[in-house]
């Protein structure tokens, strides 16, 4: 570019006689927004400080004289100054004017450097439609390392959490993870999931996003399937200047302090099943399932490791930009987890007003240990013809690997009383190895050109390949007898011989492959002399997706004489195909094993309209056609084998905005969404993983609707001085055909299964308000949003009438609040910075309240999850310009996961008295705990 | 002379036997056929329908799927021999119509019959031949007589229609909750899991004989939710687990199941349940929501006797049966009685009346069985206590025709073999049983082709032959 700055500078001399402070505030010379942690220098002397959380800066006991003033701050052109100090007290304010080149990817264009707050800040002030930003600063000085972790403390979202404690799937709004989307550098990704669409956000190292966008209102130019919200990753792009950052650090899992972890070895582990190797319907023989990877060792204390590093330039004129940005993360968690095991069967309630109670059968321990692996790898290279006429190529790998072990024990529980609670009459214990390897892959080249004065076009093409393998997830297990000595109340135990039982060994892996192109016209003009932006433009999408599962069951082989084969080690168990089909797995007619392909064609025509400084709205029409086709391995007798289905969605939509003040805002938004089903929704698909112990069947329904969504938003905002900001907003959203699981049968015969189905309407309304107020030194934020959902799913209610004893089994819809829906969802956090001393620290607080985690097919049996508080903690110290070493605490009051079924708790006291209990009036059936994390590190900046 | 004189004698006899009873004739029936003979000439595969004819043998390559109105039937004394582990797949009507001197027989011919001790290590029996009939629900009818079923129970290598899973290794598999399925007189041996499992119906298990059903589990009949009807007069024995059970889960809005079990002989049941633990493997269950009648029953050796389940509402497995009294249905209430027990240690002995050390119980201790139970627990008794029932062992001697009693293989002993469980005439079950209850008859069609051949009442005998003839004709 032309003139590379020194300065600009703009001086407002406000008093000028006897100096001995110099001290005023920094600002952006667009936006006139204080600017955070910009960095004042003055020489001689080699004084420097940096800005407050209010963009003050302050020089105290000043001799009198001539100094040389620099104010430097990323993505801003640097002041280089002198100034004149006499003896009285000095304030001088300054400007500084960004100095950031590259363009843009997104709709919302803005400049400045997009890793800041204050960048965030802006882009939520001027887009067109309802945004919230979370920039890569506010990431690093937070306590997450994934994006996941980073999402749960955005106003309105709550997020779902994996087997390790750390967030997988946000839920926004109270919208389950389906309803959202997951875009980089604004194209959607595929999922690695093996049955839904949405994006796990753990498998994207936090350090490698330059901000975080969650839109809730979507405009004409938009897919039109975000009705819960969009998160948007904008990946880092090349910087102005060679930009060299990373971090390593290491941590630690205080669960580990507790037991060790449990380590197996992958070496022997297939990536094929048998039938995939030698052809379906050839037998496996027992040979082919090595017992190596279901032998476990111990790792004492684990440590974690964490490593980044962001290289990045311009070349040629500044016209060639370059980035590479890699992580590694290695991470070694787990969790103790107890569960009561709900029966599928349960006995009718005494009367048909009366409640229908869960009974346990099982109690479980378990404990997880879970190595994962995360590999970022991006780069951008972009290339500027002319101000107005670039071109990028952006490339990302992202691969999650987890190496799970899962340590059971199984406590069948009888009618006796043994040490104060129920005792059992049989003990399981069971291994099981889970290996996963899941993985992003995208490639988007994109372009920007402008065609004429008033035409520009921007375009993408972007390649998708999201992954998930899972190569032999095997479960050996044992099984003995547990006598009491006596009925009733007994005093001691005798156990039987341990037995080997059938051993199960699964291969899954699933593909989605995501052709995309996008192209965008813009027409700048006047109508009635008002600024307008007419946009018109299309995308086309072909995603091709398979599915492919895999079930061996290995049977014991009784010893001689006998009904059961003696454990003695894994090693020498010994195991037989019977019934002699077990050898063929079961690939050939699994409906779990299918091909999917989805095409989908939109075209849009969107105006921007602005009245003045102070109202604009961006509206249009978007149009969306979906071709769906599958097959499933399913036999050809059975319905649902495959399914062809096509609809088509016109989405019209308006987002206004109304400027009170420069700091003040008013919207409104209008726009029309879609859900389209999971894969795995639609295809007939039993999925018993888990059925007995964690949860009940599922299976698919070919004739689900997608769902078509009104979506009604409101917000007042304010953005007074600094980063401090407030907004207050409502939303209400009707959904036509929401999709949800309630009770299914595959037929007469076979057990309850939760299938999806369309609900009629849904009704989901709520109110979001987020504040962030900072004084000097410290900082408050947070945000509180309040969800009221209601559906009507069928349920089952058997009973019995007391006037007859008859018994009744009906379906009875039930009013609830959507599957995992929160009513109340807030954060708070507490920050300080001190930019003299290079101080960061920030206390985190998430609260979510109670809601339906799992769905039971009987009414009012559902698993609600207990309302969580998660508190963590991190702090930054920095130790010259160049160096900051940090600590990140997470899950600082060990917050565990718990689930209850809201009846009267029988298990609580008395004779049947189960573990853990905490209530007669609910019974808590799950407790995981994952105990503290910690991790400190340092990262250096050049 | 004293030949002839006795000659004479014996022709007066005769003639005034022929004088005073009516003549004794066999006529033969018309031989029922439908539809167009079902060629042998070459393996059978695919879909099928019409007559396999009388005495011929047929072989079955791969599955054979009998279509929605179609009907098959096989005539008396067919051999069918099915390679693969094929399956029929019944849509349709199916009928196999042997007779008691020309029995059909339905097997895998690779596999052969064994005596004596049997392990589920080693015996052949219960590592599945061939598979198994699967009814669909538009099977209105299933009728099978005087059939052998033998080493059935490979299998599915995947679901032939929705309902059933890959890998079910049932013989007969049963959903038409509206249909009529009848059994009788008929034999099953071998299988590695349950026998016959239905899911609702109309169904008549009468006079059969199973032998060796379930490998390490599995029921001879199992009951589930919706299913009405009897079974009687059945000798079960070597049995994994339970002989008889009823159980009203899954389920849709189907009526409760309701059986009536009575005059069943139930030998050596319950040793080859490994890897479920608790009072769940001996001869008759009651379980679930289910209502049963459970009286006449000779059960010997068996390692549980008749079962009511119970449950408590925090940790039942299995839950209460149904007790209550009720308007509707061919079973008003759960009722038992008057069933008879042989005993050859101590740990019989003690769950005669079963004990609740695993799961809850709630069978009532009956004056009226044999040996008196009530007598023996008294009236303080709480249900599912431990009690010792030693002085039980080796009481109570059933007197069978040709099975010794004490026999202490009871574990291994699975078939039949040469024994004979007919009642000696001084047995002490001979006249002991209760005529006081009805049968299911509401659904169940009576018919020499098209139903059952004879509801056969209650016994006066205990056990399923009775010295008068009636019963099991095996």
């Amino acid at each position: 570019m032309k003139q590379f700055s020194t300065f600009f500078l703009f001086l407002f001399l406000a008093s000028a006689s006897y100096a001995s402070t110099l001290s005023g505030y920094i600002y952006d010379k667009d936006s006139k927004e204080q600017l955070v942690g910009a960095t004042v220098t003055l020489q001689p002397g080699a004084l420097h400080t940096a800005t407050l959380l209010n963009g003050k800066y302050q020089f105290n006991n000043l001799h009198s004289g001539k100094y040389e003033l620099k104010i430097s701050y990323i993505g801003y052109k640097t002041i280089d100054t002198t100034i004149n100090v006499a003896d009285d007290n000095l304030k001088i304010n300054f400007f500084l004017a960004p100095n950031y080149s590259s363009l843009n990817t997104v709709t919302i264009s803005a400049t400045g450097n997009k890793e800041t707050d204050s960048y965030a800040k802006k882009i939520e002030q001027r887009a067109n439609n309802l945004v919230n930003i979370v920039s890569a600063n506010s990431i690093a000085i937070s306590p997450d390392i994934t994006v996941a972790n980073v999402m749960a403390r955005v106003s309105g979202v709550s997020v779902e959490r994996g087997n390790t404690g750390d967030g997988q799937y946000v839920i926004i709004r109270g919208m389950d993870p389906r309803y959202n989307t997951t875009l980089i550098n604004g194209i959607k990704i595929p999922s690695p999931d093996n049955k839904q669409r949405y994006v796990p956000l753990d498998i994207f190292p936090a350090d490698l996003v330059e901000n975080i966008g969650l839109y809730k209102s979507l405009t004409p130019d938009m897919e039109g399937d975000g009705t819960g919200g969009v998160v948007n990753m904008m990946m880092r792009t090349a910087p102005d200047q060679l930009r060299i950052e990373g971090n390593v650090g290491a941590g630690y899992s205080q669960l580990f302090s507790l037991r060790p972890f449990e380590h197996y070895n992958t070496a022997t582990i297939n990536s094929k099943s048998p039938a995939e190797i030698t052809g379906l319907g050839v037998p496996a023989m027992i040979a082919d399932f090595p017992y190596q990877n279901l032998l476990t060792s111990n790792i004492k204390t684990p440590v974690n490791s964490n490593f980044n590093l962001i290289v990045g330039d311009r070349f040629f004129d500044k016209k060639l930009g370059v980035i590479f940005a890699g992580s590694y993360q290695n991470t070694y968690a787990g969790n103790n987890t107890f569960r009561l095991v709900e029966n599928a069967t349960l006995t009718p309630a005494p009367s048909p007003n009366a409640q229908m109670l869960q009974v346990f059968p099982d109690y479980l321990t378990r404990q997880y240990s879970s190595l994962t692996n995360r590999v970022g790898l991006i780069s951008t290279i972009d290339y500027k013809f002319d101000a107005n006429n670039y071109i990028s190529l952006f490339g990302s790998y992202l691969q999650l690997n987890e190496n799970r072990e899962r340590y059971t024990n199984d406590l069948l529980l009888g009618n006796y009383s043994y040490q104060g609670f129920v005792g059992g009459f049989e003990q399981g214990f069971e291994t099981q190895t889970r290996t996963d390897r899941s993985g992003v892959y995208t490639g988007i080249l994109h372009g920007k050109d402008r065609l004429s004065n008033s035409l520009t076009t921007d375009w993408s093409i972007a390649y998708s390949v999201a992954k998930q393998q899972l190569p032999d997830m095997a479960a050996f297990s044992t099984l003995q007898s547990i006598n009491p000595n006596n009925s009733g109340v007994a005093e001691s135990l005798t156990y039987g011989p341990l037995e080997v039982r059938p051993e199960s060994r699964q291969w899954e892996h699933n593909s989605d492959r995501d052709l995309s192109a996008f192209l965008n016209l813009h027409y700048n003009t006047k109508v009635f002399d008002n600024k307008t932006i007419i946009s018109i433009g299309g995308m086309a999408r072909h995603k091709t997706r398979n599915d492919f599962d895999n079930i061996y069951s290995l049977n014991y082989i009784p010893d001689a004489n006998s009904t059961y084969e003696a454990y003695t080690s894994i090693p020498s168990a010994k195991f037989q195909f019977q019934p002699a089909t077990d050898a063929l797995g079961n690939a050939a007619s699994n409906g779990g094993v299918y091909d999917f392909t989805e095409n989908v064609q939109a075209g849009y025509a969107e105006a921007m309209y602005y009245i003045g400084e102070h109202f604009d709205a961006t509206f249009g029409l978007r149009v969306e056609n979906t071709n769906q086709f599958y097959d499933s391995s399913l036999p050809a007798t059975i319905a649902g084998k495959s399914a062809n289905i096509s609809y088509m969605d016109f989405q019209p939509s308006i987002n206004a905005r109304y400027a009170l003040s420069n700091t003040a805002n008013l919207r409104l938004s209008y726009f029309k969404s879609i859900l389209r089903p999971a894969y795995s929704d639609l295809v007939p698909y039993l999925d018993n993983t888990g059925f007995g112990q964690d949860n009940f069947p599922s299976l698919g329904n070919p004739n689900l609707q997608h769902s078509k969504v009104d979506n009604y938003d409101f917000r007042y905002e304010v953005f007074p001085a600094g980063l401090d900001q407030y907004m207050i907003g409502a939303f209400f959203k009707t959904i036509v055909d929401p999709i949800e699981y309630g009770v299914g049968t595959t037929g007469f015969a076979a057990a309850y299964t939760l299938s999806p189905f369309n609900f009629g309407t849904a009704h989901n309304f709520g109110l979001e308000a987020v504040f962030r107020k900072f004084f000097g030194s410290f900082g408050v934020g947070g945000n509180y949003t309040y969800t009221h959902s209601l559906i009507n799913s069928t349920k089952v209610f058997q009973y019995r009438d007391p006037a007859d004893n008859s018994y009744h089994s009906i379906n009875v819809n039930q009013p609830r609040p959507l599957q995992g829906q929160a009513a109340n969802v807030g954060n708070v956090s507490l920050l300080y910075k001190d930019s003299k001393t290079g101080t960061d620290a920030q206390l985190a607080m998430v609260y979510t309240g109670e809601r339906i985690d799992l769905l039971s097919v009987y009414k009012n049996l559902d698993n609600w999850e207990r309302p969580t508080v998660n508190l963590d903690f991190s702090a930054q110290k920095e130790f010259s310009k160049h160096y900051i070493i940090y600590i990140k605490v997470n899950n600082l009051l060990n917050t565990p996961y718990e689930l209850v079924v809201k009846q009267p708790n029988q298990a609580f006291s008395g004779n049947e008295k189960l573990p853990l209990q905490e209530s007669p009036n609910y019974a808590t059936i799950e407790n995981d705990k994952y105990y503290a994390r910690y991790n400190i590190g340092f990262r250096f900046k050049f | 002379m004293k030949n002839l004189r006795n000659a004479l004698l014996l022709l007066s006899v005769l003639a005034l036997a022929s004088c005073s009873k009516k003549d004794k004739a066999v006529i033969s029936v018309p031989l029922l056929q439908v539809g167009k003979s079902v060629s042998n000439t070459a393996p059978l595969s695919g879909a099928i329908k019409g007559t396999m004819l009388a005495d011929q043998t047929y072989t079955i390559s791969g599955d054979v799927t009998i279509n929605a109105g179609d009907t098959l039937l096989i005539q008396k004394g067919v051999k069918v021999n099915v390679l693969n582990g094929a399956n029929f797949i019944v849509n349709g009507i199916f009928l196999t119509l042997g007779t008691k001197t020309d029995p059909i027989t339905i097997t895998d011919p690779s596999k052969a019959k064994t005596t004596g001790a049997s392990s589920a290590a080693t015996d052949v029996a219960y590592v599945g031949g061939w598979g198994g009939i699967y009814c669909n629900q538009s099977c209105p009818l299933l009728v099978i007589k005087w059939t052998h079923l033998d080493f059935g129970g490979a299998g599915l290598a995947a679901p032939p229609f929705t309902g059933p899973s890959t890998g079910d290794q049932y013989i007969v598999y049963w959903q038409n909750p509206n249909g009529a399925f009848i059994m009788e007189d008929s034999w099953i041996y071998g299988g590695p899991d349950d026998a016959v499992r239905f899911y609702g119906g109309h169904i008549n298990m009468m006079r059969n004989t199973l032998e060796k059903c379930g490998g390490t589990g599995g029921d001879g009949f199992n009951a589930k939710g919706g299913t009405q009807g009897n079974m009687a007069y059945n000798l079960i024995i070597g049995g994994a687990t339970n002989g008889t059970k009823s159980a009203n889960d899954p389920g849709t809005q189907a009526p409760q199941t309701e059986i009536a079990m009575y005059n069943n002989t139930y030998v050596n049941d319950g040793y080859r349940n490994s890897g479920t633990y608790g009072a769940r493997s001996g001869s008759i269950e009651v379980e679930n929501n289910s209502r049963a009648l459970a009286f006449n029953n000779l059960i010997v050796d068996c390692n549980f006797g008749v079962r009511i389940a119970g449950g408590n509402n925090v940790t039942a497995k299995v839950y209460l049966a149904d007790t209550l009294s009720h308007a509707d249905g061919p079973i008003t209430q759960t009722a038992y009685g008057y069933n008879f027990y042989y005993v050859d240690n101590v740990a019989q002995a003690n769950q005669i009346v079963p004990t609740n050390i695993a799961q809850a119980v709630v069978t009532h201790p009956k004056a009226t069985d044999i040996p008196n139970m009530a007598q023996l627990l008294g009236s303080t008794y709480t249900f599912g206590k431990a009690y010792d029932g030693s002085s039980l062992v080796g009481k109570n001697n059933p007197q069978f025709v040709n099975y010794t009693l004490p026999n202490l293989n009871f574990a291994s002993q699975a078939s039949v073999d040469g024994f004979d469980f007919h009642l000696q005439k001084s047995s002490p079950a001979v006249g002991k049983a209760t005529q006081t209850f009805n049968p299911v008859t509401a659904g169940i069609p009576v018919d020499p082709n098209f139903g059952s051949s004879g509801i056969t009442p209650p016994g006066k005998d205990i056990g399923a032959y009775q010295t008068d003839g009636t019963g099991n004709q095996h």
